[in-house]
């Protein structure tokens, strides 16, 4: 489990992490979201050890990481923009990973690479942006590691790639219980992998929940009233947003799908029913209640 | 996976990314020295099959030993070298990406740096000493061993990598100081040239603003040692020189190494402390910013202050130079430190106190706040005096021969050559304080109204005063030693001085060696005139007698006697060593040692003039049938109404000028009783003669007595025309100086 407490970072005038607490439990896929400088590439390199914190901590079961080579085998790094050795191919910076991370799987290395269709011997710097991406993927997951860091990743990969990448990711998680950490200022990319999303916003930790909580506590009605009533009157529920079409009434209301139905029932209304929220809506529900615009924030 | 072999395998991923910087090692290496040697052992291979001279010989075997030895172009591939593989080696610190890479991975930092460091050493050492070894092996098939036998090639290897690992060092810590390679480049410039320049910089403070100030060997030799330890480059450079002097310094070699180990720690402390967010700033470690800053920017404004001062010698000029340089300085450095020209006045106030520092120190120069020349000691203080007035008699030898070991093991017998002014110091003790405090006192007063009016100690030459330059050593009661070195106009004051302290045997005994001599140390007697050289018949007690009838009378020599008359002759009391040194480079011309060590005989040493006649020498007098005829060249650069009208052809002829040659005995007469023989005229500044300026004069001597070196022997001499009358001036067409308006 990786805990940071005050985790806070400053370069020079600018505060780039701002006394951040965050738990990260393994076996789960943690999202981290946040507007372009909020501080998610910081967070993620205070996490790998590649940046000394100013203040507070980061532990990896308990084990400071910085400068801590037994707990820095446990985790690799994939940045946003990760670097190759100059005129380096696929199959030297495997050679080179073998020599530092000793459960890297040179067997599955080749296969994936094959897989994904990519040339092992072809020089790195003449793939595209996107096969670059896969090569670093396939990298971090063969390095054998148990945390998987992930900077904006799935940027650059196509629809098809990203759900192959995420499988992988899926398929690892189950296998060998690896828990990738992905940064994101992409909240729909995240969606359907993520099950612990942050939102990081100015340095500071805006919301970090579970997304299943998020998704049980928070339902969207969609509702046509009898006449003479209005969705406000049903005063039993805990109304968040109330958007009208004509008589088409949509609620975002926060509490469980059962009791919402029962009271919305009780008001025998000519047309109910509850369809699923996004993680995008529920950003934008839960980051309202706290006072904040999340399609300022993120979108 | 073991530690030591992930260290050994970080290595070997170290190296195959950095494979164009082996070869550029080996390449670099390759053709400035095996190439080269395999070439020059080759053509030598040849030479031999013909006939070679010793010399060429010696030559060849000198230049071949040369290339495995202190060979330039190695020296410079391997500074360069030293930096190129600081620079490839830690690069990556500069660039984010490759921080994340390098740094997010499970390695230690120490051991990160250690495979790069290491690579660094490693690799041009091997190629080094291959190149170096086959090169040697190169040189043995021509049959010289000179290299092996001495261990010539080992030692300079040994010396060439240490201090390729002291640059190298110095470059990594450049690296790890900045996060930019331009910037980095300009550190290890820095790394080397900061202090000795702002040694030289303290030199021009004190040349400029320090009058007084009065260099001896002592405080050379602290300077130089100054700058020797001011920085690995000059560190370097002095280790060559002192290596092509004598053997391998294990002393400098070990502090050296110690040195080195000193630089490796730090660097790989600064690797461990230096925050992976300063790749692509200036500076890695945003403390050294400012102290580096104001380090930088305050000699420069003192620079550019006395620049400025130079230019105008005003106090407004010595202001605006040492505040412009603080502007200019501190901004380009803000421009650095933020990759940002609109930060040029980011920190103002660090600037303004830069600037005012600059200017207090300019004007603390100006004005002697030091207190420096001003200063003078009170005569009860003083315990005893040496003083050198100015450049005279120059002609003293001073110094001995002596055995110097040279690179190759070989001994050989060099003059050390001595100074004047040292030999007064160490040995004049000088009693008469007061004569010496009216000096001191003139001289202060002098340069506070040179001060007052902006000039310099060097400033005004040209003007009618005749001035003089002297210093004085104030050796104190405490048994400090305190050197001034004072410019005084030569006043009638001035002379008295002057004369009191020449006169004193003090004096004389503190400048010319040869009262110091003893009779054991003398081997032989030589008396030269003009064109001939005797050796006196003077053996045991008769030598001795000859040597201190010369010293006495040298002890009595006055100004007074020196101001009429001129030397007829030098005598020389050869040294036991000095014949040795003689005998030494007889078969070579490197050396005229023979002519060394002349002291002067003067008309009125009656006594020493007498002693000499008794050993079988001959004096002569000019004036007396010696000379054959008297060649004058008439310059043409003096263009007249004086000129004679075949002056005036030359003059319009272009050429130099024209030789006329005398031989009537009628004309030879009027010339011999005005010719000064240079050499002797050169022997006494204080002998008043009015010489006449447009003329170069040669004599030549009959063939005489038992001296028949060469028929003919020619001396130059100069034409005093004040013993001449106004006619015989116009007949020969003399012509005064010049007076300047």
């Amino acid at each position: 489990m990786i805990e940071t407490r005050g985790l806070t970072k400053r370069f020079g005038d600018i505060l780039a992490v701002d006394h951040v607490d965050a738990t990260i439990k393994d076996g789960s896929v943690f999202g981290l979201i946040g507007t372009n400088g909020a501080g998610k590439s910081t967070f993620l390199r205070m996490l790998c050890g590649v940046l000394k914190q100013d203040e507070g901590s980061v532990t990896i079961d308990g084990k400071d990481v910085y400068e801590n080579v037994e707990v820095k085998s446990r985790f690799f790094y994939i940045s946003d923009d990760q670097y190759f050795f100059s005129n380096a191919t696929p199959e030297e910076m495997m050679t080179f990973y073998r020599t530092v991370y000793p459960r890297f799987d040179k067997k599955r290395f080749h296969h994936l690479m094959k897989s994904f269709d990519l040339d092992e011997r072809r020089k790195i710097n003449t793939f595209s942006k996107g096969m670059k991406k896969q090569v670093s993927v396939i990298c971090g997951v063969c390095a054998g590691t148990d945390y998987l860091f992930c900077d904006e990743t799935f940027d650059g990969l196509d629809p098809v790639m990203r759900q192959t990448v995420k499988s992988i990711f899926v398929g690892d998680m189950e296998e060998r219980n690896m828990t990738p950490i992905i940064a994101s200022h992409n909240l729909r990319e995240l969606e359907d992998i993520c099950d612990h999303v942050g939102l990081l916003h100015k340095g500071g930790i805006l919301l970090s929940r579970e997304l299943e909580d998020m998704k049980l506590n928070i339902h969207k009605i969609q509702c046509v009233m009898l006449p003479g009533s209005e969705p406000e009157d049903m005063t039993e529920l805990d109304i968040m947003k109330v958007e009208r079409r004509g008589s088409l009434c949509t609620l975002t209301v926060r509490g469980s799908r059962e009791d919402i139905e029962t009271v919305v029932e009780s008001y025998h209304p000519v047309f109910s029913e509850i369809i699923p929220l996004s993680l995008e809506e529920i950003f934008i529900s839960e980051t309202e209640v706290v006072g904040y615009d999340i399609k300022k924030l993120v979108f | 996976m073991t530690s030591r072999n992930l260290y050994f395998n970080l290595m070997k991923e170290d190296l195959k990314r950095r494979v164009w910087t082996i070869a550029l090692t080996a390449l670099s290496l390759v053709f400035t020295l095996l190439v080269p040697t395999a070439i020059r052992s080759g053509a030598y291979l040849d030479q031999l099959r013909e006939a070679l001279s010793d010399y060429e010989k010696r030559s060849w075997i000198r230049q071949l030993e040369g290339m495995v030895g202190i060979n330039g172009l190695v020296i410079a591939v391997l500074v360069i070298l030293a930096v190129v593989w600081a620079v490839s080696g830690f690069r990556y610190l500069h660039n984010s990406r490759q921080v994340d890479f390098y740094h997010s991975i499970p390695v230690r930092r120490g051991r990160l740096f250690l495979a790069s460091y290491v690579n660094g050493i490693l690799v041009t050492g091997i190629v080094y000493f291959v190149v170096q070894a086959v090169s040697v092996m190169l040189i043995l098939r021509t049959g010289i061993d000179g290299p092996v036998q001495q261990g010539l090639w080992w030692k300079i290897y040994l010396l060439n990598m240490v201090y390729y690992v002291m640059l190298y060092t110095t470059a990594v810590i450049a690296m790890m100081m900045t996060g930019n390679l331009i910037v980095a480049l300009l550190g290890i410039v820095v790394f080397c040239g900061y202090g000795p320049g702002v040694i030289v910089l303290i030199k021009g403070y004190e040349m400029m603003w320090f009058h007084t100030l009065c260099d001896t060997a002592r405080s050379s030799m602290r300077w130089i040692r100054m700058v020797n330890l001011s920085s690995p480059f000059a560190n370097y450079m002095f280790a060559l020189e002192d290596f092509s002097y004598g053997a391998l310094g294990v002393r400098r070699m070990a502090g050296t190494v110690v040195v080195t180990a000193a630089l490796g720690l730090l660097a790989y402390v600064l690797y461990r402390i230096r925050p992976s967010e300063s790749a692509g700033k200036a500076m890695a470690f945003k403390k050294t910013q400012t102290p580096i800053k104001l380090l930088i920017a305050l000699p420069v404004a003192v620079a550019f202050g006395i620049f400025f001062y130079s230019l105008r010698s005003t106090l407004p000029w010595g202001v605006f130079g040492a505040l412009c340089g603080s502007v200019i300085t501190c901004c380009l450095m803000e421009i650095i430190y933020h990759f940002d020209f609109r930060k040029l006045f980011a920190n103002w106030i660090q600037m303004a106190a830069c600037g005012a520092v600059s200017v207090l120190l300019i004007l603390a120069g100006i004005y002697d706040w030091y207190g420096y020349d001003s200063w003078l000691p009170k005569a009860t203080e003083v315990k005893s005096a040496a003083v050198w007035l100015g450049y005279e008699d120059n002609w003293v030898t001073y110094g001995k021969p002596g055995i110097e070991t040279n690179y190759r093991g070989e001994e050989e017998l060099v003059w050390n050559y001595g100074s004047q002014k040292e030999y007064q110091y160490e040995h004049m003790e000088l009693t008469d304080i007061y004569t010496v405090m009216e000096l001191a006192g003139k001289g202060v007063r002098t340069g506070k109204e040179l001060r007052r009016d902006g000039l310099q100690i060097w400033d005004s030459w040209g003007h009618d005063t005749q001035w003089r330059m002297c210093a004085v050593c104030f050796r104190m009661n405490n048994g400090r030693q305190v050197f001034r070195q004072y410019r005084i106009p030569m006043d009638d004051e001035m002379t008295d001085i002057t004369a009191a302290i020449h006169d004193s045997r003090e004096y004389k005994c503190g400048t010319y060696p040869i009262l110091t001599q003893s009779p054991s140390d003398t081997a032989s007697v030589y008396f030269q005139q003009y064109d001939r050289v005797e050796k006196l018949n003077v053996d045991g007690e008769d030598r001795e007698k000859l040597l201190a009838v010369y010293q006495k009378e040298l002890e009595e020599l006055t100004m007074a006697v020196r101001e009429r008359e001129l030397p007829v002759g030098v005598i020389q009391f050869r040294t036991v060593e000095h014949q040795e040194a003689i005998d030494f480079y007889r078969d070579s011309n490197r050396y005229d040692l023979e002519g060394r060590c002349y002291y002067p005989v003067y008309p009125s040493f009656t006594r020493t003039l007498e002693a000499i006649r008794g050993a079988g020498g001959t004096v002569d007098d000019l004036t007396k049938g010696m000379i054959s005829e008297v060649r004058i060249r008439y310059y043409t650069w003096y263009e007249g109404e004086d000129m004679t009208e075949e002056q005036a052809a030359i003059a319009s002829s272009g050429y130099e000028g024209i030789d006329m040659l005398y031989e009537k005995k009628e004309e030879i007469d009027i010339l011999s009783k005005a010719l000064l023989y240079a050499d002797y005229y050169g022997m006494n500044e204080y002998y008043k003669a009015e010489c006449a300026d447009n003329v170069g004069v040669t004599v030549f001597f009959k063939p005489r007595g038992t001296f028949d070196k060469a028929a003919v022997q020619s001396r130059r001499c100069q034409i005093d025309m004040s013993r001449l009358t106004e006619e015989e001036i116009e007949r020969f067409g003399f012509m005064r100086e010049a007076q300047e308006n």
